[in-house]
């Protein structure tokens, strides 16, 4: 039995009530549009709506929205706000809430629903022509962009205010990030006027052959997004195996993923360039598959042979997914994960010497970096957050970048989550707690990397 | 880039030209401009192709044919429309690509399509007429029946000329037919749909049925182009374990193409094709997980490798078919005393057959004629000898 919130219980209430009522009055004024298209319309949002497809990008808003303007025109003034407001109370219930029993989504997308519904029917109710005619066509259009957008603000502000009244976070969503939503709102609500304009001029026909199309565009698009997700997935899978190779890096890829996210997020990337980064940190190790695991647990001081057999790794990523086109962007970014600020280090395209490597190169590098301390290694234990920090910082302008080692230390400070030993302050107290527990599996008295050592930097194998 | 905005430019010459042909077909009916734009918006929509799941790529072509027939007053216009479309389409392909190999065959068969088109919609108007049925419903009926009669011309041709018929089972062949559903059907329907619109509307109907299009289009082109790169995931991950040192070089690869060419013997569905060539690339990936890279490669086959390979692949659950067929590579196909184990599928026993036989070849050096030998001999359990007997058909042995 999950606890209860009363916060989340008393907004999800207060939403779902809202919606209630405004469906209850709207009964009271306006009359339901009983006709054969009202079910199409209701089936066609509530297909859409529980099957939106969450890719990327700004060119697609949910075809629902389109569906939603085009039944407020095609019911007209006295019947739109009613008629979509139960479509939209239909579409609110969706079975994948219930079955996880997520009661407050539930109550809270339903009165968010409703509300949005009611909120782009009334704007178009109010501006659309008295009589529906080619002449009129562009009036009808306008009427139902400008209620789509209604419809959009309604929903996006409702969202925002429930997340963060409800769940107390401040950081969910910028209010500027609805400026990007009101374009495609534009489109979808200008076409659905349009639409709702045809089917009122033309007959019901046109109705099922636009929606043939959007539905297989979004079988498409949902493939598409299914596909992206498993082409991670697989990446991802790889790196288990590597994992399962030296064990000391298990999780170091989804960390390093993790700390990069927060460093880019701080730093102001968005969208593309913050997923780039992630899946740069996603694939940065996989070169290191190729390289012979006896060496990877390798305890002591490493040869000048498989030391550079060892920063091998960095540009065999590029060697083994060099010929997959869309991660070629993030392949250079991989490759620069041990590329220094200052032109030092090693790698491949994504790093050249004496050359300052691109910023997401920078980004990983600190997040790389902060994880291999901050977590045990065969060489040494994990070391404290602190320590970490410290050292990062005092390498920042010649391994680091300074603007990533504070954006780092920032979001760790806002998100409040503490990483690596709790005790253990410097490199010199690891090794010598290592060296006496016998029960720790890989005594590793020696330095890192024996070359490194000598100028102080800060190395990690990983 | 240049490529980029010259297919923005047919883009919006094709929504110009229906808007003219839109305008001007008002005027007059079925005047020399009508066709002529008609022609045009054929020709230009032309340039644009969508890929399909069967790879074929469909022209746009198709959605101005749909939507043309309806227009035009008589079959006489419809016959003109497609006709000087067509050819005015090949002389821009010509003008933009040179030359193109195999570009009549393609014009013939693409003639034959709308030919085929509409000979299906006139005679069901005609019919119609005489049935007086008319309004949405009828239109509706048109459409769909129209659809699913060119989706099977199309499909057969295209089945006909890549794979022959052959002994292929009926129920087979309308599974090949009718891959290509999703986009013929977003074809017919934004072609439909101006049809449907246009006398009535006007130019609006071109935002309304071309803006759903694009929306699709791009679906599309998005969804296919990650399933090719996806493709190229696959092989060049394949290719890790060779790179380190711990697999021959060459061995998935060359299992690869031994497993397509018998998955196709097999009559096997393109869909299961493309899972049969991830499973024989990635087979033995497990070896890049084995910690000791001596026993890695002495392992060279073995039900724990098969499980190690699969638990690799079964991390994305997109894979979890191919996922199966690797863990099950390694089962023997049937058990002493007992029939063929339905358990481990076709594909799973292809894998096996393919894998050693590769192995046996580039490993152990053997003669083409000596590996088959081998493999006959280990038929008892585990190399199904259907599967040896195709693989010795595609060998040439």
């Amino acid at each position: 039995m999950p606890r209860i919130d009363l916060n989340r219980l008393f907004i999800g209430g207060l939403y779902a009530l809202s919606g209630a009522a405004a469906i209850v009055w709207l009964a009271q004024v306006e009359s339901f549009p009983l006709t054969l298209t009202w079910p199409v319309f209701a089936a066609a949002f509530v297909y859409f709506h529980w099957q939106s497809v969450e890719v990327n990008d700004r060119l697609l808003a949910s075809p629902s929205v389109m569906v939603i303007l085009t039944a407020a025109v095609v019911f007209g003034p006295g019947q739109a706000m009613l008629g979509t407001a139960v479509m939209a109370a239909l579409g609110a219930i969706n079975p994948a809430d219930i079955r996880r029993r997520r009661i407050f989504q539930l109550f809270a997308n339903f009165g968010q629903l409703v509300l949005s519904a009611v909120m782009g029917s009334w704007l178009v109710e109010l501006t659309l022509p008295a009589s529906i005619a080619p002449a009129t066509m562009t009036t009808v259009a306008l009427a139902s962009a400008i209620g789509a957008v209604g419809y959009g603000v309604v929903n996006i502000c409702l969202v925002i205010a429930g997340i963060r009244l409800a769940l107390r976070r401040q950081n969910v969503w910028p209010w500027s990030g609805m400026a990007r939503l009101i374009p495609s709102n534009l489109i979808m609500g200008f076409l659905g006027g349009l639409l709702g304009a045809t089917m009122v001029l033309v007959g019901p026909v046109t109705l099922p052959l636009i929606l043939v199309v959007f539905f297989v565009g979004h079988l498409s698009m949902d493939s598409y997004a299914r596909l992206r997700e498993a082409q991670l997935d697989t990446l991802a899978g790889f790196t288990k195996a590597l994992e399962a190779k030296d064990p000391y890096t298990a999780g170091h890829t989804e960390r390093v993923a993790y700390f990069s996210q927060l460093i880019g997020v701080e730093m102001g990337f968005k969208g593309a360039d913050l997923e780039r980064i992630r899946v740069a940190a996603l694939i940065h190790d996989i070169g290191k598959l190729a390289i012979p695991s006896d060496l990877l647990r390798k305890q002591g001081r490493l040869t000048t042979d498989e030391y550079d057999l060892m920063q091998d790794h960095a540009h065999m990523v590029e060697e083994v997914l060099g010929e997959v086109e869309f991660l070629r962007p993030m392949l250079e970014i991989a490759s620069g994960h041990h590329s220094h600020f200052d032109g030092a280090g090693y790698g491949g395209s994504g790093h050249t010497e004496g050359e300052r490597p691109g910023i997401e190169a920078r980004v990983l590098a600190v997040a790389d970096a902060f994880d291999a301390m901050t977590s045990t290694r065969p060489y040494r234990k994990a070391l404290t957050q602190k320590y970490a920090l410290a050292e990062l910082k005092d390498k920042a302008g010649t391994q680091f970048d300074p603007h990533c080692v504070e954006a780092l230390e920032a979001a760790l400070e806002r998100t409040g989550e503490v990483y690596g030993s709790t005790v253990i302050e410097s490199d010199e107290v690891a090794r010598k707690i290592a060296e006496r527990n016998v029960n720790f599996e890989a005594p590793a008295p020696e330095p890192l990397v024996a070359e490194d050592t000598s100028d102080g930097r800060t190395a990690s194998r990983g | 880039m240049a490529e980029r905005y010259l297919r923005y430019a047919v883009w919006l010459l094709v929504a110009l030209s229906l808007a003219a042909g839109s305008f001007w077909g008002q005027l007059a009916e079925d005047s020399w401009y009508e066709i002529g734009l008609w022609a045009a918006a054929l020709a230009l929509a032309d340039q644009i192709r969508v890929e399909a799941p069967s790879s074929a790529r469909h022209a746009v072509s198709l959605a101005v044919a749909v939507a043309a027939i309806p227009s035009l007053s008589d079959a006489w216009s419809v016959a003109a429309v497609f006709a000087f479309g067509l050819a005015a389409s090949r002389i821009i392909m010509g003008w933009i690509h040179g030359p193109i190999p195999g570009a009549l065959s393609t014009f013939v068969r693409q003639a034959a399509g709308l030919a085929f088109l509409a000979t299906i919609d006139l005679s069901l108007f005609a019919l119609f007429d005489a049935l007086a049925f008319e309004g949405s419903g009828a239109a509706l009926v048109a459409v769909a029946v129209a659809l699913v009669l060119w989706l099977f011309f199309d499909g057969l041709v295209r089945v006909y000329l890549e794979h022959g018929l052959g002994d292929m089972s009926i129920p087979f062949i309308i599974r090949l037919m009718w891959r290509d559903w999703p986009v013929v059907a977003s074809l017919f329907g934004s072609g439909a749909l101006f049809g449907a619109a246009y006398p009535i509307l006007g130019w609006w109907s071109v935002p309304l049925s071309v803006v759903p299009y694009v929306f699709t289009h791009v679906a599309f082109s998005r969804y296919f182009g990650a399933r090719r790169t996806y493709g190229q995931m696959i092989r060049a991950l394949s290719r890790i374990a060779e790179i380190a040192g711990i697999s021959d070089e060459g061995h998935a690869d060359s299992t690869a193409s031994l497993c397509l060419a018998i998955g196709l013997m097999a009559g096997m569905h393109p869909d299961e094709l493309t899972e049969l060539e991830y499973a024989a690339l990635l087979h033995d990936i497990g070896r890049v997980s084995v910690s000791d890279p001596s026993l890695s490669l002495a392992t060279h086959q073995s039900a724990e490798l098969a499980t190690l390979s699969a638990a690799i692949i079964g991390q994305a659950s997109y894979l979890n078919g191919v996922a199966e067929i690797v863990a099950n590579q390694y089962m023997p196909y049937r058990q002493p005393g007992q029939g063929s184990d339905p358990e481990v599928g076709v594909a799973s026993r292809i894998v096996r057959v393919a894998a050693e036989y590769d192995r046996l070849i580039h490993e152990r050096e053997l003669r083409e004629l000596d590996a088959i030998e081998v493999l006959h001999r280990g038929s008892a359990y585990d190399y199904d000898p259907e599967i040896v007997l195709m693989l010795r058909e595609v060998v040439g042995a």
